[in-house]
């Protein structure tokens, strides 16, 4: 008797549990008129003129039932520098200058060629669109604006048939307060997706010039 | 024997099943991957995970997290569950047979083997089909 009430209370616990972080998702409900907050983020964006910041990402793969978890660190500078360097749990960075794409993997450089140069710079346009704000105002996608008590969330569905076959959404969860961007997930037409969180982030310092050589 | 010790026999052996599978379900290797398929180079991960004795799941996906193709390998079969448009070509899927099949299956009892990984990733296992399809596994 004893031990199915103790059973009882820890599975009153964790529907408990479940509940209240379900009941958290469910608090974000729809920004009716977003234009003051695009207006704040493109403020955001104009002042911004580089970022850098650790990232962790997780890939879930729910065929594989795994996520895969790695992370590095992240580089922007106006107009379109970037730089994605993963350090765990391989070596691997993406640096993007201009129209170019440079991949580094375990210290060797390979400038990208066509076959996935298309998805690498869907991706680093999305990249980049989303810290200069530009993602915001894309005609590639249509925007739905969320609010939830620590974030705004921005559902980014494509409307390009092509993008469609490999991403069904982007959503990204925008901070409160400075308005930059916290996390990005990009779901894939599968339901799998991946998500990063950005830390650390630091803005408008000097980032050397050797963070983006493509040469 | 009574009800209650068939009962208490039959959980024990769910337990033990239960064990076994989660144990087998442990069996993973993920490495770096490179394939080339009618030129198009598409590089990334590859991650190989032991279902059960004769079936291996694999996927193969870039480092932003995109997925290339994911499925699943037995030493006579090669199911796809995922794979990108770019990709959804009856030759790409049957070279990737192929390539799996050369590279990890044991010719003598004809079962799947994980790749090992080495130390310091200097193993590379190359599947080649002419210039069309090449499967490189880097561990």
């Amino acid at each position: 008797m004893m031990k199915s009430s103790k059973f009882l209370v820890l599975v009153f616990l964790f529907s408990q549990a479940y509940y209240f972080s379900v009941a958290q998702e469910k608090k974000a409900t729809p920004v009716t008129d977003p234009s003051k907050l695009i207006e704040q983020v493109n403020l955001y964006a104009q002042k911004t003129t580089s970022i850098t910041c650790d990232f962790r990402q997780e890939k879930e793969m729910s065929f594989m039932e795994e996520t895969v978890i790695s992370s590095g660190k992240f580089y922007f500078q106006k107009e379109k520098l970037l730089r994605w360097e993963y350090t765990v749990p391989f070596k691997y960075a993406i640096i993007l200058k201009n129209n170019r794409i440079r991949i580094i993997d375990e210290g060797k450089s390979k400038d990208f060629d066509a076959g996935t140069n298309r998805m690498f710079l869907e991706i680093s346009d999305i990249m980049s669109g989303m810290v200069n704000g530009t993602l915001l105002n894309s005609d590639k996608f249509k925007a739905a604006w969320f609010e939830a008590p620590d974030k705004y969330i921005v559902e980014l569905a494509p409307v390009d048939m092509a993008m469609m076959d490999y991403l069904s959404m982007i959503v990204l969860e925008i901070n409160k307060e400075d308005f930059s961007v916290d996390g990005l997930k990009m779901v894939e037409k599968s339901g799998d997706f991946t998500h990063i969180t950005f830390q650390n982030k630091k803005f408008n310092e000097q980032i050397p010039a050797d963070i983006f050589r493509v040469d | 024997m009574n009800r209650s010790r068939l009962i208490y026999s039959g959980l024990i052996s769910l337990l033990i099943l239960a064990g076994y599978q989660f144990g087998h379900a442990q069996d993973k290797v993920t490495c770096k991957a490179m394939v080339i398929f009618h030129g198009q180079e598409l590089s990334g991960r590859m991650m190989f995970k032991q279902v059960n004795p004769d079936t291996v799941r694999f996927a193969f996906f870039n480092e932003l997290g995109m997925s290339f193709v994911e499925g699943s390998v037995n030493p006579t079969d090669l199911q796809i569950s995922k794979i990108a448009p770019f990709l959804d070509y009856k030759s790409f899927v049957k070279n990737l047979e192929r390539g799996f099949e050369e590279l990890l299956v044991d010719k003598n009892t004809g079962s799947f083997i994980l790749p090992a990984k080495s130390p310091d990733r200097s193993v590379e296992m190359i599947y080649q089909k002419g210039n069309k399809f090449i499967l490189k596994l880097f561990l």
